[in-house]
């Protein structure tokens, strides 16, 4: 007989700084709007202290986007490739659903 | 289109208006404002603020209110980049945020947003009426245009095409940009 193991998911504490940058999310004009900037150390005790905008990526579509993203090779690790799926999915939501969206945080309906 | 040239989380109203408002973790609606909106960071935020402000050279008076972003002090700093400005690596003189850094911006721009306006330091004011009274007072003050836009970032809009890639369906198979489906090598 086989056996697969089933485990509880957990979160993770600690953030890890992508190497290949970070993302600014946010919703304009009826379309998702994404700004990609690079990790810039300014020399002080932060590893990441602020980023330099290289590219904007904009659609309707959390696919479109998460595609562009991986074909660009804006993302190069699976914690923040993750994180960003769900924060554009999240931004789907609200566009189609004419909800406010702020990046990292829930997105409500109201009653 | 928008007249200013940095898309981000701001509203626009009256573009002759020599009133902006940033404020700060607050959603607030002004009217007879050129522009306002929320600002969390000390960094790419006040960019963002610098830029779209000295796009529209009617705008003359920054209004700054609401509750001030924890860690972030970006009120404070943004009034901070106004009295000091910034040094030779970018950092605002004397501000209090955690990473208050001019990075996509020249001096040239900031130089400009210095002159250009005035602030009216309402941080802590999280009254929206006592605000778009001291908007409406602002009105009365106008000075006039500070004369042409300084334009201190452009975007280039670029066409995307789904050609030349592939799309993966499974761990062992793509997909074509022409549909066509082929197995991938596998370890």
């Amino acid at each position: 007989m086989k056996e697969v193991e089933v485990i509880k998911a957990d979160e993770d504490e600690d953030i890890v700084f992508d190497p290949e940058g970070f993302f600014v999310i946010f919703l304009k004009g009826g379309e998702i709007v994404v700004e990609h900037y690079l990790n810039v150390n300014k020399g002080g005790d932060l590893e990441v202290e602020t980023g330099s905008l290289c590219t904007v990526v904009k659609g309707k579509s959390a696919k479109a986007i998460c595609d562009t993203i991986v074909r660009k090779k804006m993302v190069s690790r699976l914690d923040h490739a993750s994180y960003l799926g769900r924060e554009l999915q999240k931004e789907e939501i609200a566009l189609k659903d004419d909800l406010e969206y702020v990046q990292c945080e829930s997105i409500y309906y109201e009653h | 289109m928008s007249m200013y040239p940095w898309s981000g989380d701001y509203k626009e109203g009256d573009a002759e208006s020599p009133v902006a408002v940033v404020t700060l973790s607050e959603r607030y609606s002004f009217k007879n404002a050129a522009i306002w909106g929320p600002m969390k960071t000390e960094n790419l935020g006040i960019e963002k603020v610098v830029a779209n402000v000295i796009s529209n050279p009617h705008i003359r008076f920054l209004v700054i209110c609401g509750k001030e972003i924890r860690g972030h002090r970006s009120g404070k700093t943004l009034i901070c980049l106004v009295e000091n400005g910034i040094d030779d690596n970018g950092r605002i003189i004397e501000a209090p945020g955690a990473v208050p850094y001019i990075e996509n911006l020249d001096k040239g721009a900031v130089d400009r947003f210095r002159e250009q306006i005035e602030v009216e330091d309402m941080i802590g004011v999280s009254n929206e009426e006592e605000v778009q009274k001291m908007v409406n007072q602002l009105i009365e003050k106008d000075p006039g245009s500070f004369g042409e836009p300084y334009i201190a970032i452009k975007f280039k809009e670029q066409a995307t095409s789904m050609q030349g890639s592939t799309a993966a369906l499974h761990a062992s198979i793509e997909l074509s940009p022409w549909g066509d489906i082929s197995s991938m090598e596998v370890d």
